[in-house]
């Protein structure tokens, strides 16, 4: 047996030892990763497959790290261009589309996963069966819910889909749709392997399709643990060319004064969402960057028509005249916005730039409310979501604005903050008077700003189209945009179609914002997805 | 002995079971009905014993993987802060003491009551600000920079690293270190300053025996009457109290978890309750309440064995 006195040296020892390597630990390690980085995420998701994802641009950046669509947009044209497409053909009818695929494309190598072929058009017909066809083994694996797909229609004009070859293949649509090329591109599209898919229902393990991924993009998934982080490495096969990066890591991170901490310290060296009010700090910083972009998104205002005093026009334009927005930008946004005049922003290709505004003008309003006879004020609620979003870094405060800025007018506003879906649920039954809202386009394709929020189609109980406003003269214009594939004939339709918004004011666009990210200046090439997401595919550290 | 023994483990499995039934009554009142609460009380016990805590609702994993990833990760902080709390609390003691009344004295044990009445989530905040922000010397949060392959051998990020092959292994075990530093500092505090004063007080009863002058007048150095003599008759009447420090330690690693984001239980219990997942609520707040409790028995067991003056109250309690 061990004697006190031997238990007290050994003791001794271990102390000082331990002492040693505490202090040897405590300073700052100088090594740095050289060849990966760390993307401070302001949020964690439930899958590893972009198919089953809201809006969000996490997603969207694991869209583009992980996996390949048929279709891109190149950032500095925002035109389309082939990616596991190299080309495509449209029938002059625009019903039928045919692709010819990559050849020599390869799936991720990984524990879970050995492929023993590359890509062929099975693994296209997978990956929208899937999503399109009820009855597909793979349709209610994970929830059978894919927002985008079920959102935008694309699986009911969708009519079939052919193999023509083993790189060849064949979509044929119900109706002409000129937004069809755009959502092919858009993050949720993406290609997923059908052998993976095949071996996992044989070995009776389906659900694992959407957690472990294996997809055919720059990266590939090491380990994934929800509500911690996610991490990458490179795809050496990868058919463009190899990402310059070996590791990359999502970090979890809510609070934006953490994102912050941990950029400075350099724990991670992009940092998604910084916090208006961080943003002079960060630009004060000389080893740090910020990054700004116009987005295709707007805040607006979304009065209920359906409902009393707002079914009179005088009463909407009177509201609309009512707001400052020039506060709001600066109060809101921190500069980091562009006032809105139209529900879609400068930098859509249909974006209308002559279209009049609604200013700041107290006195017109009021006499706008006289004439429709609420010359002594009424009382309304203004709902707002509790969750800053990206189109608006502060809803409750720009309620609290607009409450001050009508109650100038005799306008007594109560503003109500309800939970995400609990809102959902009473807005789509019409109970609210107003409610403050945004929205991101999923798609660069103007179809995906008006018809889910003005559409007559979506003013009932499920759709996003919060002001209830049905004009069928409305609706015609946005079929006929979507039927042609000619570019003079749908500006020209949306053009009109924007003016009749602003005469008829059903909602009161408020703001734009660009989205924004702030990272390390030695970190070079990131690339901005077009809904915000960061693509890291030819990003280097020096 | 026995007797006592005994009663001490009756006394553990009825609160396990209370705890236990505790947690079926959140799960029955709050999942869906069905059965009745006593025999779903009983199939809910069979499923524990069989290792079974459910599945979570949020990852779709099992609660005990879950566990089994994160458990390591708070022991690894534990251990260091009563490393931390050892190393650092016994010398400042036996310093107080040998310097009593003086101002090194007064000193030591102002920093004790200074640090005992510190709320720990604004000290770690407070560390974070000057150390990773302003200094940038240590890193903020999370168990070890995200860029680097660690195989989970043994889930201790320390260990793992030291493990692991090739150049990456001593960067990778800095990491760790580093990352450990702030977190076990912060947990670390309390318990210094109540080692501290724990060694004091028996220090300062040791100094007065004769032993000590006799060593002093044979001309020992102050270290060596301490070391040979002090520490070895001081130490061992303290260690039960000094054992209990580890509950003290568990609840506040869970509120420091959070601040530094460390990936242990106490973070993923909060994020469980933030995603309102029953389950993994359930489980963890079992798992830690049996964990303070199982610890807690432990000791006082431990210390009645050791320490035989412990067993005369015991003796006396019978009686």
């Amino acid at each position: 047996m061990m004697s006190t006195l031997e238990i007290w040296r050994a003791g001794r020892v271990l102390l000082f030892c331990s002492l040693g390597l505490l202090l040897a630990g405590c300073q700052q390690d100088e090594a740095q990763q050289q060849n990966g980085a760390v993307y401070c995420v302001e949020s964690s998701p439930s899958s590893m497959n972009p198919q089953l994802y809201g809006q969000g641009t996490l997603g969207s950046s694991l869209s583009h790290q992980l996996y390949d669509r048929l279709l891109t947009v190149n950032p500095a044209t925002q035109r389309l261009e082939g990616a596991l497409a190299t080309g495509w053909t449209i029938s002059r009818d625009g019903l039928t589309y045919t692709f010819t695929l990559r050849k020599g494309v390869q799936f991720h190598r990984v524990d879970w996963f050995s492929p023993t072929r590359g890509f062929t058009a099975e693994d296209v017909l997978f990956s929208f069966n899937r999503m399109r066809i009820p009855s597909h083994p793979y349709h209610d694996i994970s929830g059978g819910h894919y927002p985008f797909f079920d959102n935008t229609g694309v699986g009911q004009q969708i009519r079939d889909i052919r193999k023509l070859g083993d790189h060849q293949i064949q979509f044929e649509l119900n109706a002409p749709n000129a937004s069809f090329l755009a959502n092919l591109a858009s993050d949720y599209a993406v290609i997923l392997s059908a052998e993976y898919a095949q071996e996992l229902l044989l070995s009776g393990r389906p659900a694992q399709l959407d957690q472990l991924a294996v997809g055919t993009g720059p990266f590939m998934q090491q380990e994934f643990r929800s509500n911690e982080f996610i991490r990458l490495h490179r795809n050496p096969l990868y058919w463009d060319q190899p990402a310059a990066l070996e590791r990359l890591a999502f970090d979890y991170t809510p609070r934006p004064t953490k994102r912050l901490a941990k950029l400075l310290t350099g724990e991670c060296q992009v940092m998604a969402f910084p916090a208006a009010s961080q943003l002079d700090f960060i630009r004060k910083q000389s080893h740090l960057r910020l990054d700004e972009e116009s987005a295709l998104n707007t805040a607006f205002l979304a009065l209920n028509v359906r409902k009393k005093p707002f079914d009179d026009l005088r009463v909407r334009q009177a509201i609309a005249m009512g707001i400052n927005r020039d506060n709001l930008l600066k109060a809101v946004y921190f500069g980091t916005g562009e006032w809105a005049n139209t529900l879609l922003p400068p930098i859509s290709w249909a974006h209308n730039p002559n279209i009049g505004e609604y200013g700041y003008d107290p006195i017109a309003a009021k006499a706008l409310l006289k004439k429709a006879g609420l010359e002594a004020g009424f009382e309304m609620t203004l709902w707002v979501q509790p969750a800053n979003q990206t189109y608006n870094p502060n809803a409750q405060k720009t309620a609290q604005l607009i409450q001050s800025d009508l109650a100038k007018l005799g306008i007594e506003v109560q503003v109500a903050q309800l939970r995400g879906t609990l809102m959902q649920i009473l807005l789509q039954e019409g109970r609210h008077d107003a409610v403050v809202m945004g929205w991101n386009a999923d798609t660069a394709d103007p179809d995906s700003f008006f018809r889910p929020l003005l559409s007559c189609q979506d003013s009932g109980e499920k759709g996003a189209n919060y002001s209830r406003w049905c004009e069928p003269a409305f609706d015609r214009l946005m079929e006929q945009a979507i039927a042609t594939t000619r570019m003079a004939q749908r500006i020209e339709a949306y053009q009109q179609m924007q003016e009749m918004v602003y005469q008829d004011v059903p909602l009161i666009p408020l703001a734009h914002s660009q989205y924004l990210y702030a990272g390390w200046k030695n970190l070079h090439n990131l690339e901005l997805t077009p809904m915000g997401g960061i693509s890291f595919k030819r990003a280097y550290r020096e | 002995m026995l007797i006592y023994t005994l009663r001490r483990l009756n006394l553990l499995i009825f609160t396990l079971l209370i705890l236990s039934l505790f947690a079926y009554w959140l799960e029955y009142r709050l999942g869906p009905g069905g059965q009745s609460l006593w025999s779903g009380y009983l199939d809910y016990l069979r499923r524990l014993f069989s290792g079974d805590f459910g599945v979570s609702s949020q990852s779709g994993r099992p609660i005990l993987e879950t566990i089994m990833l994160h458990l390591p990760a708070t022991l690894e902080l534990c251990f260091a802060a009563v490393l931390l709390a050892t190393v650092i609390g016994i010398p400042l003691g036996t310093i107080a003491a040998l310097n009593q009344g003086r101002w090194l004295d007064t000193g030591i044990m102002g920093f004790s009551v200074l640090g005992s009445s510190i709320p720990v989530y604004w000290l770690a905040q407070l560390l974070i600000m000057a150390f990773a922000m302003h200094f940038q010397l240590l890193p903020s949060s999370g168990q070890l920079n995200l860029l680097y392959e660690i195989k989970p051998v043994t889930g201790f990020m320390l260990i793992d690293t030291w493990l692991m092959a090739g150049p990456q292994r001593w960067p990778a075990f800095m990491s760790a270190v580093q990352h450990l530093c702030l977190p076990a500092l912060t947990l670390a505090l309390l318990p210094i300053t109540e080692v501290t004063r724990l060694v004091r007080s028996s220090m300062l009863e040791v100094l007065k025996q004769n032993y000590i002058k006799a060593a002093f007048s044979r001309g020992w150095s102050p270290l060596a009457v301490i070391s040979r003599h002090g520490l070895r008759n001081a130490l061992p009447p303290i260690l039960p109290q000094l054992s209990l420090q580890f509950g003290a330690i568990i609840t506040s690693a869970i509120v420091i978890e959070q601040v530094f984001e460390w990936p242990g239980l106490g973070h993923w219990l909060i994020n469980s309750i933030m995603s309102r997942d029953y389950v993994a609520i359930q489980a963890s707040m079992l798992l830690i309440s049996s964990v303070l409790v199982v610890l807690n028995i432990a000791t006082e067991l431990l210390s009645t064995l050791l320490y035989p003056a412990k067993r005369k109250e015991s003796y006396g309690q019978q009686g």
